[in-house]
């Protein structure tokens, strides 16, 4: 009490007000954190590497169970990856990368370090993805007899991308160029597709051109600009959405350059029409 | 030490070191997180769940690691009792309010998509989501008990994902 009676009333003010900035951080029914949300690691042949992941429960109440846990990952149409029981792709770290526990409680307002360690055996080349998944589920006796109910599961992952040092391959081919048709509003899509031949994860991103007949250029746009990637030994269709807006009917051209991570780049060009 | 000094000093230690030394890559959900609760139904009845004001549940997500993530929701088993099960595509998600995102909403604000084995995508980062800008997502759920369903005691089970895009 002396302590409050002395501190002026600004500083009083602030204080309650820094509390209540803090108690609402922790305010959430639920939340947990993941660090680092991606391992990027790069091993040389016969050699292993081995960090830690971080789960923290901000509830300052519960305890959480959690499991952990290898996919696999594919990428899909939309962008994004879909996962995959371990061991299923060509591309798989289950076979490289240990993780423990996998199984734990984070008491309230803790946090627990997760071990991995990667061995990288030796003879082996190009790069390995997936993903470490964090998973808490509630218990069963969540569910209400006679109640329509539905148990929730959350789960976090963190990404894996381990490179076998000095043995990257960026070889990429450039198989298809298309240019859709206009839809309602005058917007179409340009369709670039990279097949990966490598056997490392490419990431090929650059400018797509149109020019009109004259050879003027008359944009630039951005295909893959937030560098998504195709996994070795795969094809991936990427587009860009252009508003053709008062473009005159005409021949027109799509130029394309692909930076792919390799000594070259990609290059095509398509011819198409504006009726 | 003065007593204002020590609280200052104290406070600057509270707030500014955590900060600096963990990475966020988080997801926090407010309601009931442990279940959805539909409550008793009738054979036929639709329910919505919009206990918190026009939503079930909000979601935060904050992610300082400049890289593009997503959220993402599954059926890892359908509404079941013993042996009988009402098709998936009878429980779906809706997206009542997206705030502060600056990314893509997989279905429009207040359209109904089913839930799905397979996770399906609600929500895909950008911009300042990558930043530490907390992106908060509303979301209710509706049911729909089939007229022909065999009366029971039903419970089904999903999940949420939060991840980066590889």
């Amino acid at each position: 009490m002396k302590l409050i009676t002395k501190m002026k009333k600004p500083i009083f003010l602030i204080a309650i007000l820094v509390f209540l900035c803090l108690t609402d951080y922790c305010a959430h029914a639920f939340r947990m954190n993941v660090d680092p949300p991606r391992v990027e690691m790069f091993v040389e042949p016969g050699q292993e590497k081995s960090g830690y992941i971080t789960v923290t429960n901000y509830d300052e109440e519960n305890a959480i169970h959690v499991k952990v846990y290898i996919n696999d990952l594919v990428y899909l149409p939309d962008g994004s990856n879909d996962f995959l029981p371990e061991g299923t792709t060509p591309w798989t770290i289950a076979d490289w990368l240990k993780i423990g526990p996998t199984e734990f409680d984070v008491p309230p307002a803790e946090q627990i370090k997760v071990r991995y360690v990667t061995e990288v055996p030796k003879g082996v080349r190009g790069g390995r993805y997936g993903v470490a998944f964090f998973e808490v589920s509630p218990p069963l006796r969540e569910f209400i007899k006679g109640r329509t109910t539905a148990a929730i599961n959350v789960r976090l992952g963190s990404i894996f991308l381990i490179t076998v040092q000095g043995t990257e391959e960026y070889i990429a081919e450039l198989q298809d160029i298309r240019v859709g048709k206009p839809d309602k509003d005058g917007v179409f899509e340009i369709y670039c597709t990279v097949k990966n031949g490598g056997n490392v994860l490419a990431r090929p991103n650059g400018p797509v051109k149109l020019i009109d007949s004259s050879e003027a250029e008359i944009a630039e746009l951005m295909l893959n600009e937030s560098k998504s990637g195709v996994l070795p030994g795969t094809s991936r269709q990427f587009s860009v959405k252009y508003d053709k807006g008062e473009l005159a009917p005409g021949e027109y051209f799509v130029q394309v350059v692909l930076d792919y991570g390799g000594e070259d780049f990609l290059g095509g060009q398509i011819g198409f029409t504006i009726e | 030490m003065n007593p204002v000094r020590f609280l200052i000093v104290f406070l600057l230690i509270v707030l500014i070191i955590p900060k600096e030394v963990f990475a966020t890559f988080d997801m926090s959900i407010e309601g009931n997180y442990k279940t959805i609760d539909f409550g008793a139904m009738e054979l036929g009845e639709e329910k919505k769940l919009v206990e918190r004001g026009g939503y079930e549940h909000q979601f935060n997500f904050t992610s300082d690691n400049g890289r593009t993530w997503y959220f993402k929701a599954q059926i890892l088993r359908p509404f079941t009792s013993m042996t009988y099960t009402i098709p998936p595509e009878n429980f779906q998600w809706i997206v009542e309010e997206l705030i502060n995102g600056q990314g893509i909403l997989s279905a429009s604000v207040s359209k109904p998509a089913p839930f799905s084995k397979t996770p399906v995508l609600i929500y895909t980062s950008a911009g300042t989501d990558e930043a530490g800008t907390e992106v908060q997502i509303r979301l209710k759920y509706r049911l729909k008990i089939p007229e022909n369903q065999t009366a029971g005691a039903y419970t089904a089970h999903i999940r949420f994902i939060m991840v980066e895009e590889l």
